[in-house]
């Protein structure tokens, strides 16, 4: 007697496993420090660790701070904080607000007024006051604009390799 | 891997080799010593038989030669995925079939064949288990040998069915050696998607198919993002996206038609939450994940 061992005989629900990254994040994470590392901050702000605070998205503090963290920009070591309430939110050189706090903009600035702080904002449209950088998707494409006269008013000269790379400056 | 074990039974006679034929000296020495257990002696005698004119053309020397050399594979060899008894027996009984006008030996031989295409589909299947980065053509060749050896008897039988079993069998082992330890080539993740595509040119509804198929393009564009380190470049991280999201737009059309065949999986559901979200449009991401927590609160899918 022969056994004939089967393969998949029935119907059979063998599927692979999704990674479960967020994509986003990964992308978001890489271009923060780009943004940290390639612009210059006032004297004033270089002092202590250089302070990424992350607004609205976990996934991206994580991120940030699983690769990014401890990385130095200038003489500066890059500190991650996750800002919960925006009462709490220490002076910092960035900030980033995601997507689905975009309508608490107005009282992000109130706390930015007269700091050194770049503000990065994802928000589609045309109008988006106050933010240094924001994010766009552009054919699919996570791509940032960069707004000069506001990084000037923040005392932050964007450096040229993004103002290259910037979908309108 | 989830495998069900799909049992059938093929009975095999002993085949009665003593039909002794008085123009065959050798062959008929060469059955008996078969029958008394003698294999290598008869293999001997055989290969004796098959270099007289009169024996080798005869039909009963054949069916003698591929009985002698199965019974040695079978005692010696069955381990031996590459075993050169086993080829020979194949080639004897076959060429056996051929001269056999009468239909004589038919059953028997045919019993042989079937015997021997069986162990090449048994040797297959235990190859795809064992399957590793550098030899997922083991396998093939095993399968391969397995429906030429078939096709021998049943020469219009249709593999379509085995042929999808087997091609998403090597497809998901694959993935597994590369998702189990070898992470640092991605190549291994086309080469499953090859074995899929195959599938799919079977059974172009197969759910198990398109859904790995989606998955793995995925699964290839997040290998790449998560290669992005401080000192990856600018203009390197444009590429990366443009690479990244070329792999996510072919992976949407697949995960589409496996939720389309299974639409309340949530692995389907989820996958379309991901793929939409890697593609940016969150629009649809979310109309993906509103969708997950509707069902779930609906209890048709559990968390």
């Amino acid at each position: 007697m022969m056994a004939l061992l089967g393969f998949l005989s029935n119907d059979v629900e063998s599927t692979q496993q999704l990674d479960d990254a967020d994509t986003e994040a990964l992308f978001k994470a890489k271009y923060l420090y780009e943004f940290a590392v390639t612009s210059d901050w006032p004297r004033e702000s270089k002092t202590g660790p250089f302070i990424v605070a992350i607004y609205g998205s976990s996934n991206l503090f994580l991120e940030m701070s699983d690769r990014y963290a401890t990385k130095p920009v200038g003489s500066q070591k890059m500190e991650i904080i996750q800002v919960l309430n925006l009462e709490d939110l220490p002076p910092c050189q960035m900030l980033y607000m995601s997507r689905r706090t975009a309508k608490e903009l107005p009282l992000v600035l109130k706390h930015l007024q007269g700091k050194n702080t770049m503000l990065v904002t994802h928000i589609e449209g045309p109008a988006k006051p106050g933010a240094t950088i924001n994010f766009v998707i552009q054919e699919s494409k996570i791509c940032f604009e960069v707004n000069l006269k506001e990084a000037r008013k923040r005392k932050i000269v964007i450096g040229s390799k993004l103002i290259q790379w910037a979908i309108k400056s | 891997m989830r495998k069900s074990i799909h049992i059938m039974l093929l009975i095999l006679c002993l085949p009665v080799l003593l039909a002794a034929q008085t123009s065959l000296p050798h062959t008929n020495k060469a059955a008996r010593l078969y029958h008394n257990g003698d294999l290598f002696v008869a293999r001997n005698e055989i290969e004796y038989a098959i270099l007289s004119d009169v024996e080798n053309d005869h039909a009963y020397t054949w069916y003698v030669r591929g009985f002698i050399y199965k019974e040695i594979y079978k005692k010696i060899e069955k381990q031996s995925k590459l075993s050169e008894n086993r080829e020979i027996a194949v080639e004897s009984i076959k060429k056996s079939l051929q001269l056999d006008r009468t239909g004589k030996y038919l059953e028997n031989n045919q019993k042989g064949i079937e015997y021997l295409a069986t162990t090449y589909y048994n040797d297959a299947v235990l190859l795809v288990e064992s399957v590793t980065e550098d030899d997922y053509g083991r396998p093939l060749i095993s399968y391969d040998n397995y429906k030429s050896t078939t096709r021998i008897i049943q020469p219009f039988e249709d593999f379509s069915r085995s042929d999808l079993e087997f091609y998403r069998m090597m497809a998901s082992a694959i993935e597994e050696i590369y998702l189990f330890g070898a992470q640092e080539n991605p190549d291994l993740l086309a080469v499953a998607q090859d074995f899929y595509a195959q599938a799919l040119r079977i059974k172009q509804d197969d759910y198990t198919s398109n859904y790995n198929m989606a998955i793995n393009y995925y699964n290839r564009g997040v290998f790449l993002i998560k290669g992005i380190g401080y000192k990856t470049e600018i203009f390197e991280l444009m590429l990366i996206q443009d690479e990244c999201l070329k792999l996510f737009k072919e992976s949407l059309p697949f995960m589409t038609k496996a939720h389309q065949l299974r639409p309340e999986r949530k692995e389907t559901l989820y996958g379309l939450m991901a793929i939409n979200r890697a593609l940016n449009d969150y629009e649809k991401s979310d109309f993906y994940l509103g969708k997950i927590e509707r069902l779930i609160k609906e209890g048709v899918i559990k968390e």
